[in-house]
């Protein structure tokens, strides 16, 4: 353990040699007196030997949801009596304190066993490592103090809460298996497509016989498959806008994981590509495990700064497959990430863009230069938008104010009025 | 007449300064030396206007000195975010209470044996208190239960 002298020991060694040094220039006894309980003091402190200690961390879980209250015990042992010693859990970002004293100074008999049980509150999404427990404690008379930490460190993963959301964005394209998207194409399916004249080959069963009393002539219902799709989760992590404890890539990977969990319930396959300082990339996929492979990577993003151009070029090819419908989640702050996103689209992927809006997270300035450079930047973000949807990608700004099933609704209502006039 | 005010002045105004460094010790750890050495000035000047032979009231000056440190590291301590276990704040202030108790022991301890070397004044009360409290402990072993 650290051993370090508290502020009083130095007061006192100063007081008994200036109180001893003026006796004898004053030849005054009394002053030796006033400097002899100091005296007495500082010889015990310097003396103090640090006390064994131990310590152990135990969790209940290692991974839980945003908002999960996690049960916690911090368990303390002294060999030797510890009038006071001071236990601290060092909390990482993202988790607070919800129930229980932390830190607490306690009193431990020779070879007692202490447990502090904690509850602790899961605040925000983040993979961090909890355990590290510090001990500070002090000589018998407190003019020394023993400082150690014990690392008893485990991975936390915290995942963040899916929003509610009801409706997804249908891709333009659906993949050959089974799944919940209506494809477009006509084959086996429920449901209703149109009716054709009958051919040899037809099932006796598509035969839809209304339609064919009243035409004179065997006439077949047709039908669109339920396919599944796949979709890629471009999540932007170029940069990002914050206030101290909230910011974009916040929402954006909230944002991010509640699309992908959705579009993995309706069976369909689902790819992250993280493009940042660090690019990360996941092959699209299905199923349980994929949702959580979507969501460790997920929790490994942060905004990486970096000064090296990207294009799309540096994503693997099969992480973007040619029919897959691409759903980016970005602030649009960084010119290389909105690069990247009209390459795709140009390049033909299907697109959708999930802007987080990074106004929230602003603080403007209140005289009229500061609140017209307000107004350009708004326009010429609205003009970027623009810009996407003339190229056939919809923009959905979130924000505050706005929920993603509305957000999301404002992009079905625009792929829809697109495909009239791709017709 | 004018030098005897201006003496008390001086005590009257590093006592002063000692009790603002004293407060400012809580917020500033540092300064508590010399908020005790200004403490401290204010009773030398105090000595060296009075003059006695020998003064008796060092124990106490000793005492309160040694009370003053402690608390400024209490309410240090008070003020810091690790609070006691219910059942032990209590113990602090009784520590306080008994490391003044023990500093105006050893300072009166000093004084008389100043006192043995000078006059044998003082001394003499201080052989007499340790016997009747060596008394008193003799009584207290006599009267105990056997075996206690």
């Amino acid at each position: 353990m650290k051993r370090a002298g508290d502020a009083r020991l130095g007061a006192y060694a100063v007081l008994a040699a200036a109180a001893l040094v003026t006796a004898l220039a004053l030849r005054r006894t009394e002053l030796a007196a006033i400097a002899a309980p100091f005296a007495l003091l500082v010889a015990l402190g310097v003396r103090a030997q640090p006390p064994r200690l131990r310590a152990w961390f135990e969790l209940d879980r290692e991974r839980a949801l945003e908002g999960d209250v996690l049960d916690a015990t911090v368990t303390v042992r002294s060999d030797q009596a510890v009038d006071r010693v001071e236990v601290g859990l060092a909390l990482p970002d993202g988790v607070e304190l919800a129930e229980g004293r932390n830190p607490v100074a306690l009193r431990l008999s020779a070879g007692e066993e202490r447990e502090l049980p904690l509850r602790l509150r899961c605040v925000r999404w983040s993979s961090v490592e909890i355990g590290e427990v510090w001990l500070r404690t002090r000589d018998q008379i407190g003019l020394v103090r023993f400082e150690g930490r014990i690392d008893r460190r485990r991975p936390l993963k915290i995942y963040p809460t899916a929003e509610r959301l009801r409706i997804l964005v249908s891709p333009a394209h659906t993949q050959a298996a089974t799944g919940s998207e209506v494809a477009r194409l006509r084959a086996e399916g429920l449901e209703f497509a149109d009716t054709r004249p009958f051919v040899p080959g037809d099932r006796v069963r598509t035969i839809n016989w209304r339609a064919t009393a009243r035409r004179g002539s065997l006439v077949v219902n047709e039908r669109h498959p339920e396919r599944n799709a796949d979709v890629v989760v471009f999540l932007d992590s170029f940069a990002e806008a914050r206030t101290s404890d909230e910011g974009t890539l916040e929402q954006a990977v909230r944002t991010a994981a509640t699309v992908a969990s959705r579009y993995l319930e309706r069976r369909d396959r689902v790819g992250l590509v993280a493009f940042g300082g660090i690019l990360r990339w996941l092959e699209p996929g299905g199923g349980l495990v994929q949702q959580y492979r979507l969501v460790d990577a997920l929790l490994e993003t942060g905004v990486e700064f970096s000064y090296a151009w990207k294009d799309v070029d540096v994503i693997p090819a099969r992480t973007l497959p040619p029919r897959a419908l691409v759903v980016a989640v970005t602030p649009l702050l960084d010119e290389r990430s909105i690069g990247a996103l009209l390459d795709l689209r140009g390049r033909g992927h299907d697109l959708v863009v999930l802007e987080i809006s990074p106004e929230p997270f602003l603080e403007p300035g209140r005289d009229r230069s500061d609140l017209a450079a307000l107004r350009l930047w708004r326009l010429q973000r609205a003009e970027l938008r623009a810009r996407f949807e003339r190229l056939g990608a919809a923009v959905a700004t979130l924000d505050d104010e706005i929920t993603m099933e509305e957000a999301l609704e404002g992009v079905r209502a625009y792929r829809r009025h697109a495909r009239l006039v791709q017709r | 007449m004018a030098a005897s005010s201006d003496a008390v002045g001086a005590v009257i105004g590093l006592g002063l300064v000692g009790a603002a460094l004293t407060g400012a010790a809580v917020v500033v750890p540092v300064v508590l030396g010399p908020a005790l050495a200004a403490l401290g000035g204010a009773y030398v000047a105090l000595l060296l206007i009075d003059e006695p032979p020998l003064d008796t009231r060092a124990a106490g000056v000793a005492t309160a000195l040694v009370v003053v440190g402690e608390l400024v590291g209490w309410a240090r301590e008070l003020a810091g975010p690790t609070r006691d276990e219910p059942g032990n704040a209590w113990r602090r202030p009784v520590w306080i209470a008994g490391m003044g108790m023990g500093a105006l022991g050893l300072a009166w301890g000093v004084l008389a044996v100043a006192d043995l070397a000078r006059v044998q004044g003082l001394a003499i009360e201080a052989v007499g208190a340790v016997a009747a409290l060596a008394a008193l402990l003799v009584a207290r072993r006599g009267l105990a239960p056997p075996g206690a």
